[in-house]
């Protein structure tokens, strides 16, 4: 299901055709008609042009309120030559968006998650890492780009906490977002999508910023416009949820917990073709920087660090009752590491399916990262990890968002700090479709933990009102 | 502006002549029965004239706002100068030249020695190259031209396709495009001189009608969902009609005369065939090969790309 807002151009209304035999429009027409008419005359010396073309005629056409005889070549030639004056008339570049204003209630102090101060908890770790944290730092999300209601107070680090709220609700621009799109040929698309995130400034500095998470060429060779080539910043190609990363695209507002592994857009090369009858086989390949993790996370490395880059690849097959499943994975050198002899790799299993107004989403994954102590660099066991989620539109306004999820991996850096993650989360949702352009969504995120960790109070309520331009 | 109020007044006139005539016989004791028959042919001759009258300021109304649209957008331009305006204004359309051609069957009728208002069928039969399936097709008659009968037709958008997909519809037909989906779409044709664009349309909705006014195919398309097309075709006159599945195809009631029959499917290539059409009827074989359907592009011309729902 796409819940894109889809373009409007300026020449849907008034249409060329539409709706000019209705009977309640004749009046505003032929008041619109009557002044054009006046304005003319007065000013476009068109009457005089007229008449002299009648002068100059042949005089074998006695009816004088005919005017200029138009047949229907010539008719059909003006009604071409207006319809080509409106394809010219459309910009070199399109440019689109959205603004995305929402308001969150956090619970707690913000924050998803807790130190184990003296291993009370988990006493195995005494003696392995100075700091142990339990919870999950993504946990308590209040927007659609996965930024958390606070970053909490982590010792030994100093991280941009770009909400921090500390427990207090409030309104939050959460994005405004510039979408270019031009046409080198007709098979040869740029485009380009920036994000502007106002936020509290520090130390009389502005707090506000700017991210670019899309700047691609996408050429299509073929006539069969089945392959496509991306070069630049682009989408990643591994499980599904990336392609509704953006807000006016999200059935509802929050990532699900493993958005973080599969959403970041990298750069490098993109190859995706269809096959098949129906394009019922998908594969998809790409060669990047870096990983796909998402930008704030730290395992991303826009510009690589080390000379070996990354391999993705997602091969996607459409069953019959509108299923599709998919497999995708990712390998290469670990991002941020100088050197490539430390490996990160994700690999996972993906389902949708698209029943009407329903639609059901999942992913399961499985992921590694070795960790370079000696250069600062994290390393990651993602045991297991995986969401369910399903969208309903009840009507053609309002529509339900469940998810269910869990998340199951151990974060280390060195003997310092290690995070702890053995959470679930259950997701209840919103969404109403004010127009094609205004959606107003609404979340309540039950956050919890089991398996030996305490409960912690990082529950979020969040809602957001995406209006797109 | 003159020809509309004048095109109006001479449809009034009708409307008037028609009451008149309509009522008249109440009025009259015991009409014979052939004053009956020649009062009745001339209610079905100014049914005629009123429908091609309508049609008229119709087509005046387009063309008048068609000039208004091109002077709004000079205006808007900017330093559009009156001699600006005055190329680039489209002259005033005459009612003579766009008048429905009612009697073009007549022309045909002349041209083949004076055969009357008289109707005959033309059958025929369509092969297809390489036993291609011949899928839906259909044969009209062209270069006749009726008037727009105020047809209504629906196109709707139901899980991400047009419902029905392939249409049939008279000049002059009104066509409403209810979203009956849940996601937003937007409708829209490049087809020259059918040209229309109902910007996002959410579900639930329907967007005001758009009238064909041209006859030939439309491609009708979503600019948000690429394989959603529906095929329309505008025919010119009511003479046209389905192709059976074997091939086989009656076509009733085509006046008399050379004509020229258009066979027609979205999936194969257009033929044409003048054929004589007498009193007895007509007949013509046509063979047609499978047409390549290439990825249309969107609204703005460009292509879809790869993420294309």
């Amino acid at each position: 299901m796409g819940f894109a807002f889809g373009a409007s151009s300026a020449c849907s209304r008034p249409y060329v055709f539409g709706g000019g035999a209705s009977r309640a429009r004749i009046p505003k027409i032929s008041k619109r008609i009557l002044l054009v008419t006046a304005l003319l005359t007065a000013a476009s010396g068109i009457p005089a042009r007229v008449r002299a073309e009648e002068v100059a005629g042949d005089g074998e056409d006695d009816d004088q309120s005919a005017g200029v005889v138009l047949d229907n070549a010539a008719f059909e030639q003006r009604l071409a030559q207006s319809e080509a004056l409106v394809r010219n008339a459309q910009p070199t570049v399109q440019v689109g968006g959205y603004v995305d204003f929402g308001f969150f209630v956090p619970q707690g102090n913000g924050s998803g998650y807790i130190e184990d101060f003296g291993h009370v908890y988990f006493p195995g770790y005494a003696g392995q890492f100075g700091w142990v944290f339990l919870g999950d730092i993504l946990a308590p999300a209040i927007n659609t780009r996965g930024e958390v209601a606070d970053l909490g107070p982590a010792p030994g680090v100093n991280r941009t906490d770009s909400i921090n709220s500390r427990g207090a609700p409030g309104f939050v621009l959460n994005e405004v977002n510039v979408a270019l799109r031009s046409a080198l040929t007709p098979t040869a698309l740029v485009s380009a999508s920036i994000n502007f995130t106002p936020r509290t400034g520090n130390d009389f500095a502005l707090g506000d910023a700017f991210d670019v998470d899309i700047a691609q060429v996408e050429w299509l060779p073929t006539d069969s416009q089945r392959t496509s080539i991306f070069v630049g910043k682009m989408d990643p190609v591994f499980g599904i949820e990336y392609r509704d990363r953006k807000s006016d695209r999200r059935f509802g507002i929050t990532p699900s917990l493993m958005a973080r592994y599969t959403i970041g857009t990298a750069l490098g090369l993109k190859l995706r073709t269809k096959f098949g009858s129906n394009d019922r086989v998908v594969l998809a390949i790409a060669l990047t920087n870096g990983s796909n993790t998402t930008e704030q996370f730290h395992f991303y490395d826009e510009l690589d660090s080390n000379a070996g880059k990354t391999g993705s690849a997602r091969l996607s097959i459409k069953l019959p009752l509108s299923i599709e499943i998919g497999v995708s994975g990712s390998a290469g050198p670990q991002d941020r590491a100088t050197d490539t002899g430390h490996w990160m790799w994700f690999y996972g299993v993906d389902l949708m399916a698209h029943w009407g107004p329903v639609d059901l989403k999942g992913q399961w994954m499985q992921g590694h990262a070795d960790g370079q102590p000696s250069q600062g660099v994290y390393g990651l066991d993602l045991n297991n990890g995986a969401y369910l989620e399903l969208d309903a539109m009840l009507t053609s306004s309002l529509g339900v968002v469940g998810r269910g999820e869990f998340r199951d991996a151990f974060v280390w850096l060195d003997t310092q700090r290690a995070y702890l993650t053995k959470v679930w989360r259950a997701t209840l949702g919103l969404r109403w479709v004010l127009t094609p352009r205004a959606v107003v969504k609404a979340e309540y995120l039950m956050n919890g933990e089991y398996d030996g960790v305490p409960p912690i109070a990082d529950d979020v309520f969040t809602t957001s009102l995406v209006m797109g331009f | 502006m003159p020809m509309m109020i004048r095109a109006c007044g001479r449809a009034a006139f009708c409307v008037l002549v028609l009451t008149s005539v309509a009522v008249a016989p109440a009025a009259a004791a015991e009409p014979s029965p052939t004053d009956a028959a020649r009062l009745q042919g001339e209610i079905d001759r100014l049914k005629q004239e009123l429908a091609d009258q309508r049609q008229l300021i119709l087509q005046l109304m387009q063309a008048e706002q068609q000039r208004y649209d091109v002077v709004l957008k000079l205006l808007r331009a900017g330093g559009a100068s009156a001699a600006d305006l005055s190329s680039a204004l489209p002259p005033p359309p005459s009612a003579a030249a766009i008048a429905p051609k009612s009697g073009a069957g007549d022309a045909g009728k002349e041209s083949t020695g004076g055969a009357g208002r008289e109707a005959a069928t033309v059958t025929g039969r369509v092969r297809t190259g390489g036993g291609q399936p011949l899928g839906e097709a259909y044969v009209y008659v062209d270069g006749l031209r009726s008037s727009a009968r105020g047809h209504t037709v629906e196109i709707k958008q139901r899980d991400k396709q047009f419902a029905p997909r392939v249409v049939v519809v008279p000049l002059g037909t009104k066509v409403v495009f209810p979203n009956q989906d849940t996601v937003i779409h937007n409708v829209f044709s490049t087809a020259p001189g059918n040209a229309f664009d109902l910007g996002s349309v959410k579900g639930g909705e329907t967007s005001p009608p758009i009238v064909l006014l041209k006859p030939g195919p439309v491609e009708i398309f979503c600019n948000i969902h690429s394989k959603m097309r529906a095929d329309v075709l505008v025919v010119p006159n009511s003479h046209w009609t389905r192709v059976a599945a074997d091939g086989s195809f009656q076509l009733a009631g085509v006046p008399v005369g050379t004509r020229k029959i258009v066979l027609w499917s979205p999936t194969l290539k257009a033929v044409s065939q003048q054929v004589d059409v007498t009193p007895k009827g007509g007949n013509v074989t046509f063979s047609s090969e499978a047409m390549s359907i290439r990825p249309h592009l969107n609204k703005r011309g460009q292509a879809y790309g790869s993420y294309d729902d």
